[in-house]
């Protein structure tokens, strides 16, 4: 596998990812007026990672203004469509192979940020909060745009169509280019808020995405923090689920501890996930995508790039990796 | 075996960054607060900033700067070993203030060249000239010196058995060949007195076998305290690395020997503090190295949860 980092498109940002070690960048769909990512624009990004040995192996969400109206199922739905599938051609010529995507109408939500390990600044989920103080779960900081309030509901059933219709008609051109989707799931992973379904908040609605249109180049970005969020879901048993199938493409390495209705997203070494169990996880199904490191906690000190928490995430990860190989090559060999 | 950082206790801000990142156990910088004696109640008031934010107080790391410098100058037979009482006392005086062990250096550091930007994403790293037989330091000790050195840490054990203190010895230039440590250790053979023992040390000398060593030493319950540190050896000698970068016997199976060093810490049994080396320097890092000192905790922390959950 390939341990990445979501790196922004600065000189500094480029040389923290290849210092911790890190050799492969995840990138958001760099913003453009036509409501698509611009061949010219991941070139100038990809020069720039260039110069630190870094190499672009995903594009991890476009604008929300790139594909609202096909979430939302308005009357711009089509044109966005089209504007999707240029996004996708554009990448294959820059030779980025992963489209990362969510279907979270109304965004991220988190209801708090508490105090953790060393007060350590930690965002929890409450689902009684959320509904509480509706306004403050969303994600108003959101970089890829403004939340789209809808003046109506949104059934399960509306939801799922929208997103079969985009899936209908982006993986095929996906699979044409050689991209792979990967479809991540609703966080907080709760089934709907303010009236608006969120579709993608358990293991059944995954599968559904990845059977409503078989390809190689429909599958998840598996988010393991926001799974093991998921009420009673055991996130190994889902990494053998999913990665028997070949469907994750792509993976957030984060630890979370308790699950809906409340949780806290924490250090990776304090999460109720056994950690080394899960990489172990990974490599025991082949899976040889991107992996990130997601959230941090804010730490004492920090930069505005989280570079500390960062720092702590990415070596942790780096020696589980190791420790799952070693771990994997002993197997092999008849040993422990 | 506990994942340990050493800090200046006296700043609250490196006590929280420290617990953040999961370390439960921290050695103090010999640094009193500006203006102010290393008394005993000195030392059991940072001892007790440490306790009372929850850690385990592992020890000093070092002798203040006027008693580390102090026992270079007996070892260069600048001044005779009578001096050391100062060293003594100090000793003494951070028993009674609870200090459980000291780390001191017993010859002087490797003559390293000043950090460049050599290392991975221009990461600055320090580098040892090479020379035939291992680093530039590897001069072996004369007759003169051993005796010096041999009657140090003589002083100190005996201080240290008495003041219920025990010092972990960090072999240094001209002690620094991995067959002088065993005759330090042989000089003062007192259970108060054991070693530093940082498996990056001997990972600079050719033909070391740092995994052996471990236990050879621990056989003798002489690993006090440990440390991990990186180097990489090139055709131009030897850079400081990041600890997650394979040595070259390591690459085909980057982090085995360090795999092995640790079930080898495990199989002595030692279950003492185990700390980062100071890491590369990361562009807009601290002097102290806040970033870099993050990457090598997770790094440890999580092989250490790996070793236990294997």
């Amino acid at each position: 596998m390939k341990i990445a980092l979501a790196v922004g498109a600065t000189r500094e940002e480029a040389q923290f990812a290849a210092q911790v070690g890190a050799r492969h960048a995840v990138i958001g769909g760099p913003d453009s007026p036509r409501g698509l990512v611009e061949y010219d624009a991941l070139l100038k990004i990809q020069d720039l990672f260039a110069e630190f040995g870094l190499e672009v192996c995903a594009i991890e969400n476009v604008p929300i203004h790139f594909y609202d109206q096909v979430m939302f199922g308005l009357p711009g739905r089509d044109a966005q469509l089209d504007h999707y599938c240029a996004t996708i051609r554009n990448m294959s010529r820059a030779g980025i192979p992963i489209l990362g995507y969510n279907w979270m109408l109304l965004g991220g939500l988190s209801t708090d940020v508490v105090r953790g390990r060393g007060g350590a600044r930690e965002r929890r989920f409450e689902w009684d909060a959320a509904l509480r103080n509706r306004a403050a779960a969303f994600d108003w900081r959101n970089p890829l745009g403004t939340i789209h309030l809808p003046d109506r509901d949104l059934s399960s059933e509306e939801v799922w169509e929208n997103l079969t219709v985009f899936l209908q008609r982006v993986v095929p051109v996906a699979e044409e280019y050689g991209v792979k989707l990967a479809a991540h799931p609703d966080d907080a992973p709760i089934p709907s808020f303010l009236g608006v379904a969120r579709i993608l908040h358990d293991l059944d609605a995954l599968q559904r995405v990845v059977d409503t249109v078989p390809s190689p180049c429909n599958g998840l970005d598996f988010c393991q923090g926001t799974i093991s969020e998921m009420t009673g879901v055991n996130v190994i048993d889902a990494i053998h689920h999913f990665g028997r199938q070949g469907k994750i493409v792509f993976a957030h390495y984060r630890a979370v501890r308790g699950q809906v209705p409340r949780f806290d997203e924490v250090f990776m070494d304090e999460g109720d996930t056994d950690m080394f169990a899960a990489m172990r996880a990974y490599k025991e199904v082949g899976f040889d995508g991107p992996m990130r490191a997601d959230h941090t906690p804010g730490v004492v000190g920090d930069n505005a790039y989280a570079h500390r928490g960062f720092a702590f995430e990415i070596g942790y990860m780096r020696a589980m990796a190791q420790a799952a190989d070693l771990a994997a090559a002993a197997q092999a060999k008849g040993g422990r | 075996m506990r994942l340990a950082l050493t800090v200046n206790a006296w700043n609250d801000e490196d006590l929280l960054f420290a617990e953040q990142f999961g370390v439960t156990h921290l050695l103090a910088a010999p640094v009193a607060p500006a203006g102010q004696a290393w008394d005993a109640a000195r030392i059991a008031a940072m001892r007790n900033r440490i306790q009372k934010a929850g850690f385990q107080f592992a020890g000093l790391d070092g002798l203040p700067q006027s008693l580390d410098a102090l026992v270079k100058r007996v070892l260069m037979g600048e001044t005779g070993e009578e001096s050391l009482a100062d060293v003594s006392d100090f000793i003494v005086r951070a028993g009674e203030a609870g200090v459980p062990l000291i780390r001191y250096d017993l010859g002087g550091p490797a003559p390293d060249l000043e950090r460049r930007p050599e290392g991975r994403g221009r990461a600055q790293v320090r580098r040892l000239a090479p020379v035939d037989d291992g680093p530039a330091d590897g001069v072996p000790a004369d007759g003169a010196q051993w005796e010096r050195a041999a009657a140090a840490a003589r002083r100190v054990a005996s201080a240290a058995e008495s003041a219920g203190v025990r010092m972990a010895c960090r072999p240094g230039r001209p002690f620094s060949r991995p067959d002088a440590w065993q005759r330090l250790i042989d000089a003062a053979p007192s259970p108060a007195h054991g070693l530093d023992f940082s498996r990056g040390d001997l990972l600079r000398w050719p033909d070391a076998d740092p995994v052996e060593a471990i236990h050879h030493f621990g056989r003798q319950g002489r690993i006090f305290l440990a440390e991990e540190a990186n180097w990489k050896r090139d055709a131009s000698g030897l850079a400081e690395a990041f600890l997650d970068e394979p040595a070259p016997a390591d690459e085909a199976h980057p982090g085995a020997l360090l795999l092995q060093s640790l079930r080898a810490y495990r199989e002595i049994g030692f279950d003492g503090a185990i700390r980062p080396a100071p890491p590369p320097g990361i562009a807009g890092d601290t002097a102290w190295g806040h970033i870099g000192q993050a990457f090598h905790a997770g790094y440890l922390r999580a092989w250490l949860q790996a070793l236990e959950r294997a």
